[in-house]
């Protein structure tokens, strides 16, 4: 097999063609700039956000350990929904069994937290294989499948008390930690949440860019297509939707063991929602924007208690503040929805871009429906 | 079953065979009773009114339907009720009447989706960028480039697939299908929508694709294209095939005039 | 106690609920057949009925002949609004975009409702109280209500589907959208009626769903109407009828015989609904009643 491509001049005897020879590093550093440009500015978080967090009444690096969990969960959920096309509203499911995985295991059997996550991982995992035929299902009733498997999960958490203490949660969840080390700092648990999830970003990023993440797409675009090319679609669905479940598992058991205390409702359907919330709102198809999507969700309530601080004293029709939250969120989905469907990201990049021609109103009625 | 019987499986130089393949859709027989065989090396044409029958019959073949009854017999081997991408990855590739492309992925991307089965490297390997995904990459590049080469797209690579002229879409799409490095290549109208310089340019491509080995089979409309390449015809009418032999013979067969003209006594 | 003593009362639990998830399944079948979305904001709906029939007939004082259709009335104009304002506009874009905005719908909505009616429940007045005593079973009076206006909605609904102008086109929508609106259906008029329709049997579905109300009832009968929807067959009016008592008397027999007969807490009584969702789609997706349609790709 001879390239006929002129530009890349060595040939070697074997089918593959030959690695680059030398290390690119300039190459290397502007592939992976966003990359190492957000670990930047992740490291030196705290420098600037512990001063702010008093004046601003938000405990903003408190906030980010959250991020950085959901971050893991919604880029999971991302590679599912986004990239492989298959909507999913019950991947709060994996997070709370991922959760409550790692939080049974480390106070009931006596586990290091080191140890409880991965095995929060591996049951997860064992669950997405179980949950894995509902994929046969399409569009609005794969929708309503993952929901009504969210809503099982959540009834099991809550009645199994035997096993799960039910209402009454887990207690006294220990801290993270590492062999030999436990981390009980807040900026200690900041750092490893966040060490965590830019792995977990770097990784998907590449995913996303390879031979797999091909496939996904293209199953996304023409499930037909994909198939009558070669991509045994059913296969890879079910392998990233184990995938996502491994992720949302991981960012479960990370989260018990920074809320250390868990109840069920806690991994409700609304958790499925807001995970959804953050993909689509962040950027659908975009492994970036769902970390931007789960800062926007996660630090929106918290904006919303600190604002009335804002003002200094509180007027009275702001006494019930914080229960506008969730008409906020809701407006925040539906405007993104009709205005920019393909995420605040990307719409804001296409408005930076100032593509005004490629929008159209969708009020407007048009001649032909 | 009779049928198989009656036709033994894969003579030599048989490509792709098949007995008695018949589908129904709820009431309606889209296929009846198809048995033929292609060789090797040959361009085989397949005409028939519009509803005849001859995307399901592709369909069948591809295995995106199961038939109701029948067999396939491809590469030496009976590969009916086979799951499609098992089939592409066995050598039998087709394009689509309506494009169907990836059209949010780049040109480069819908012709390396093509080779998900000549590659092996998983989700770990991909994710970690462990030596052999990248290996695999840049090969799976330079192999894109020589087929979108083949169909004169090579400088359109970058381009999103969704954004190319129509006419292009089908060259890619041929393109897509060659990348699974096909026996057989079964082409769906690959001339519709295209004028008469690019059909000219398709039946070049037809004539290489042959001289590279590849049996190609092709439904079309177009008959000047399908009585210039085609060695043998077949006419399917009402899921059926009417008639079978080289273009003059079928051109000559009253009963294709008729299906495509109607009865004379009507 | 035991199992079959109690039955009874089990299946008349199980008809009165079934009689409101019809009426929440029938919302989302004109939703769908019209529109093809998925209305995940139809429990709200219920909500607003509910607690719209709470203020004006408990706080306001309204008569209750009064109160109600003003109530249903003003519910079905907030889903005018919702489909003018929401659906309207996105009515080319794919199923997962309406997904999420009709779940934006439904947040907005769960919250509206919570910063008005704070309170975990609002007991909405029954249409006519006490009990009536059945060998074997009590139930309210408020059944007979229940079962009286479940049958006349579903029976105007059919009258209207297949005796109306409106309704057969509504019907042409549900079968090709295009070739609808090809010859001469204004589909997005129709688009507007189903949401005005559903919001109205919804609303209906919640201010009869006594004695209480809440904003938080939404989601749980949301999935509860789309399951009693998928189970008889997705846009079907008589499979929304089967489907609602198949749900209702499941979901009393399940946790009254585990309960009774194992002793498990009946708190896996919001897990039936879900779990046989899961089943029919995986098992029989087009419904028990459906007829295998053929999926040409």
């Amino acid at each position: 097999m001879i390239a006929s491509n002129g530009g890349s001049g060595k040939k070697r005897g074997g089918s593959y063609g030959s690695p680059p020879r030398r290390p690119d590093w300039m190459g290397m550093l502007r592939r992976n700039a966003l990359l190492l440009g957000f670990t930047v500015f992740i490291m030196v978080m705290p420098a600037w956000a512990v001063p702010l967090s008093k004046p601003l009444s938000i405990p903003i690096i408190l906030t980010m350990r959250l991020v950085g969990v959901y971050a893991i969960v919604a880029v999971g959920l991302n590679l599912l929904m986004g990239y492989a096309g298959q909507v999913s509203l019950g991947q709060g499911a994996f997070f709370g069994i991922g959760a409550y995985t790692s939080a049974l295991l480390t106070t009931k059997v006596g586990f290091p937290v080191w140890l409880g996550i991965p095995c929060a991982i591996l049951v997860a995992m064992l669950f997405g294989v179980l949950l894995a035929p509902v994929l046969r299902l399409k569009g609005h009733y794969l929708a309503m499948a993952t929901l009504a498997m969210g809503i099982v999960v959540f009834v099991f958490l809550r009645e199994m008390t035997w096993l799960t203490g039910g209402n009454d949660g887990v207690r006294n969840i220990p801290h993270l930690s590492v062999p030999f080390l436990e981390i009980t700092s807040t900026r200690g648990e900041f750092y490893y949440v966040w060490i965590v999830a830019i792995i977990v970003l770097a990784l998907c990023s590449r995913l996303v860019d390879s031979r797999v993440g091909r496939a996904m797409r293209a199953l996304h675009q023409s499930e037909v297509a994909a198939e009558a090319m070669g991509v045994p679609v059913s296969a890879v669905k079910k392998r990233v939707f184990i995938l996502s479940a491994a992720l949302g598992g991981l960012a479960g058991g990370l989260f018990a063991h920074l809320q250390r205390f868990i109840d069920p409702n806690q991994f409700s359907i609304l958790l499925s929602i807001s995970l959804v919330t953050m993909v689509v709102i962040g950027g659908m198809e975009s492994v970036w924007g769902s970390v931007f999507g789960a800062g926007l969700i996660t630090f929106l309530p918290k904006l919303v208690e600190a604002l009335p601080r804002w003002l200094g004293e509180v007027p009275d029709w702001l006494e019930r503040y914080s229960n506008y939250e969730g008409m906020i969120l809701g407006v925040i989905i539906m405007l993104t929805m009709v205005f920019m469907p393909s995420g605040i990201t990307k719409g804001m990049v296409d408005l930076v871009r100032w593509r005004r021609s490629s929008f159209v109103n969708p009020f407007r009625r048009k001649a032909v429906d | 079953m009779p049928a198989e019987e009656a036709m033994s499986p894969l003579h030599e130089g048989v490509a792709l065979q098949t007995s008695g393949l018949y589908k129904a859709f709820g009431g309606l027989t889209a296929v009846k009773n198809i048995s033929f065989a292609v060789y090797e090396g040959e361009i085989r044409a397949i005409i028939g009114p519009n509803g005849a029958g001859k995307t399901t019959l592709y369909d069948l073949l591809t295995g995106i339907y199961k038939p109701d009854a029948g067999r396939i017999f491809f590469a030496g081997k009976d590969i009916t009720g086979l799951p499609s991408h098992r089939i592409t990855a066995m050598g039998m590739a087709r394009t689509f009447q309506t494009v169907r492309l990836f059209p949010h992925m780049s040109v480069m991307e819908n012709v390396m989706v093509a080779m998900h089965h000549r590659t092996h490297c998983g989700f770990l390997s991909c994710a970690l960028a462990l030596p052999p995904s990248r290996r695999e990459e840049a090969w799976m590049r330079e192999e894109a480039h020589r087929f979108l080469h083949i169909v004169g797209l090579e400088m359109q690579g970058e381009s999103l697939a969704g954004n190319l002229p129509f006419g292009q879409q089908r060259l890619l799409e041929l393109a897509r299908a060659l990348a699974t490095q096909p026996k057989v290549l079964l082409l769906d109208e690959p001339a519709a929508g295209l004028n008469a310089y690019e059909t000219r340019e398709l039946g070049d491509i037809i004539y290489r694709l042959r001289d590279m080995g590849i049996t190609v089979i092709l439904v079309e409309h177009d008959m000047g294209l399908v009585m210039r390449i085609s060695e043998k015809v077949m006419v399917l009418d009402y899921g059926e095939i009417i008639s079978e032999g080289t273009p003059e013979e079928v051109r000559s067969d009253p009963r294709v005039i008729e299906a495509y003209l109607g009865s004379v006594v009507d | 106690m035991d199992f079959l003593g109690n039955c009874p009362q089990y299946i008349a639990n199980g008809l009165a609920n079934g009689c409101i998830y019809i009426l929440v399944a029938m919302g989302f079948n004109i939703v769908f057949n019209s529109t093809g979305i998925i209305n995940f904001a139809q429990g709200e709906f219920c909500m607003f009925g509910g607690l719209l029939a709470y203020t004006l007939a408990a706080s306001l004082g309204l008569p209750l002949p009064l109160a109600i259709p003003l109530a249903l009335a003003s519910t079905a104009i907030i889903g005018a609004a919702m489909e003018r304002l929401l659906v309207y506009p996105l009515r080319r874009a794919g199923a997962l975009v309406a997904i999420i905005a009709t779940i934006g719908a439904s947040i907005f909505f769960k919250s509206l409702g919570r910063v008005l009616w704070p309170k975990e429940a609002y007991k909405v007045p029954e249409f006519t109280a006490g009990n009536i005593s059945l060998p074997g079973a009590t139930v309210s009076r408020q059944f007979l209500w229940v079962f009286g206006l479940t049958i006349l909605s579903v029976t105007a609904v059919y009258l209207f589907f297949n005796h109306t102008k409106a309704g057969k086109a509504m019907r042409a929508c549900s079968v090709n959208r295009f070739a609808a609106s090809l010859v001469g259906i204004n589909v997005m008029r129709m688009s507007l009626y189903s949401f005005v329709l559903a919001a109205a049997l919804g609303g209906l579905a919640g201010l009869i769903n006594a004695p209480y109300a809440s904003y938080s009832m939404g989601l749980f009968l949301g999935v509860k109407g789309f399951t009693s929807a998928v189970v008889g067959g997705l846009g079907n009016t008589f499979g929304a009828v089967t489907g609602g008592i198949v749900l209702g008397l499941l979901e009393e027999l399940i946790p009254g015989f585990l309960t009774v007969v194992l002793g498990v807490s009946t708190g896996y009584k919001d897990a039936v609904a879900a779990i046989l969702l899961i089943a029919v789609l995986l098992l029989r997706p087009q419904g028990i009643l459906g007829r295998g349609v053929v999926e040409k790709v």
